[in-house]
């Protein structure tokens, strides 16, 4: 308890440092707000823009997580259908890693294009950034089951169905894991890249990549910075929440979630 | 061995039985040898004599390059509900809990849960360990983990017990105890059991007989007949005949190093 409040008072200690810094850049340059505006301002528009805000940031929230979820269902389906072939793991594996390399924000377009305008799209982006890094950690740790524990399975006279969901699906959790808080993080930025090229997907109301857009061409820097505070928030509240799935679901069996503080 | 037990069908029978991978390394040669029903054989062998792909050969997990194993009349493959294997490391799921730990092979048959239930209970009484069925295999300590990994081995009420140095991570006493425990079970349930060991005391209290190998390939050096009273445990290992049988062992072991 005393080592994480430790932390926290550190983090807050450099957040400090890091506002004084920027208050100290703006006095001592003079550098006029539509610039860089003072962090008074940036906490003023945080607040008198709250609902606009949070609406954008919701929107955002549920295409990212839309994503993330799809992702996780298709890849753990694919890590599946990878662990049980080793054949077709070695003819499509090479995609998974494709799909990885290929800049999102050059096939955003293209995803809006045929899947038209909406959140839908959006979702889809966020789905495809995030597949990669669930499909390679879950196959990995469903293709690295220690011998013994396959000879175990073999000697149990267990079938195919029996060693892929009660052997290597729970030895892939971790992994799986590994795989989510790293989609986690990235969803979001999936989605708000989605966003930028998608508009506004509600009447009136986009999420945080078309409120970004339209904050920029308004020249309303103060609402730009609240709105990339928003995203960060955002991004972290996936990350820990799926930190906190993963304690949950390991902290019993697994040292990884066992000891956060050595993270 | 009587003969009426020579006149029935072995539980393991090892006939010229030779081990070669694929790139041309010869790891076994000829292996000859039968085991009957309530044996304890130890295999016994300088590291790399191939001690372990025997016991894998003869549970149908590797394969067999020549000759033949047979595994009460059926192909090793075929036998596998009538054999349990024992690993070095004891291959829990660190998922599980013990008591699910020691359920899995009925599990695997697809038990009822009231059998499982009471099996289960069963094993955890038969090894001691009641008290941490709803333990991780992480809170255990070595000892603990290897009688979790033996009563796994025992709930499907197998004949034949392959064990692949199951008590080599342990401290000496708690290994003695192990020994103890396992010579204790056997002769109640008149299990069959093959042995592989680097300790020659540890197969001379065990066993009633000991194949020794020699390496390079493994071959069989020997098979020492262990003359041995094990009517009182107790006594066995502060006996004169224990010592002079581990002296006699060592002697054919240090042979097999020189082979």
């Amino acid at each position: 308890m005393r080592r994480h409040l430790h932390t926290a008072l550190n983090a807050l200690g450099v957040f400090a440092l890091l506002v004084a810094l920027w208050q100290a850049i703006i006095w001592s340059f003079g550098v006029p707000s539509f610039m860089l505006p003072s962090p008074a301002q940036v906490a003023i528009t945080l607040v008198t823009r709250f609902a606009p805000l949070t609406q954008s940031l919701l929107i955002t929230a549920e295409e990212a997580g839309g994503g993330l979820l799809l992702s996780i269902l298709i890849g753990v389906a694919v890590s599946l259908v990878f662990a049980q072939s080793p054949w077709l793991r070695r003819m499509l594996y090479p995609y998974t890693i494709l799909l990885q390399t290929v800049p999102i924000i050059a096939v955003a377009p293209l995803i809006l294009m045929w899947a038209g305008s909406g959140e839908w799209p959006v979702t889809l982006i966020a789905f495809i950034i995030c597949l990669a890094p669930i499909i390679a950690n879950t196959t990995q740790g469903m293709i690295s089951v220690e011998e013994n524990l396959q000879h175990l399975f073999l000697m149990h006279k267990a079938t195919p169905a029996q060693t892929l969901f009660k052997l290597r699906l729970p030895h892939a959790m971790p992994s799986l894991f590994v795989g989510i808080r790293i989609a986690a993080g990235i969803s979001v930025i999936g989605a708000i890249t989605g966003e930028l090229f998608a508009g506004s997907s509600r009447v009136g109301q986009g999420g945080l990549g078309y409120s970004i857009l339209y904050a920029n061409a308004q020249l309303q820097t103060a609402y730009l910075f609240a709105l990339v505070i928003a995203a960060s928030v955002l991004g972290f509240a996936f990350f820990f929440l799926a930190m906190f799935l993963e304690w949950y679901f390991l902290h019993n069996w697994h040292q990884s979630a066992r000891a956060p503080e050595t993270i | 061995m009587t003969a009426t037990l020579h006149s029935i069908v072995p539980e393991i029978a090892c006939t010229r039985a030779s081990k070669q991978y694929r790139q041309g390394i010869e790891v076994l040669r000829d292996i000859n040898f039968m085991l009957y029903k309530g044996e304890i054989l130890s295999i016994l062998g300088p590291s790399g004599c191939g001690k372990s792909t025997l016991l894998k050969m003869i549970a149908g997990l590797t394969s067999v390059s020549s000759g033949e194993i047979m595994v009460n009349g059926m192909t090793p493959a075929n036998a596998r509900e009538l054999v349990s294997f024992i690993f070095q490391d004891a291959t829990l799921l660190p998922w599980r809990t013990v008591r699910r730990n020691i359920d899995l092979g009925l599990e695997m048959e697809g038990a009822t849960s009231e059998r499982r239930d009471s099996k289960t209970e069963e094993m955890l009484k038969l090894v001691g360990l009641t008290e941490v069925a709803s333990a991780y295999p992480r809170e255990l300590s070595g000892g603990m983990k290897m009688r979790v990994s033996i009563a796994r081995a025992l709930a499907t009420r197998p004949r034949i017990l392959l064990m692949d140095e199951p008590f080599a991570a342990l401290d000496e006493i708690t290994r003695d105890r192990m020994n103890d425990e396992l010579l204790r079970m056997q002769k109640q349930h008149q299990w069959t059991i093959a042995f592989v060991t680097h300790s020659v005391a540890e197969a001379v209290f065990l066993s009633s007989r000991i194949l020794v190998l020699a390496p390079n390939p493994g071959r069989v050096l020997k098979m020492v007949n262990v003359e041995l009273d094990r009517e009182n445990l107790t006594d066995v290992r502060s006996s004169d005949a224990f010592e002079r049988e581990i002296s006699r062992v060592s002697r054919i072991l240090r042979g097999a190093h020189l082979a």
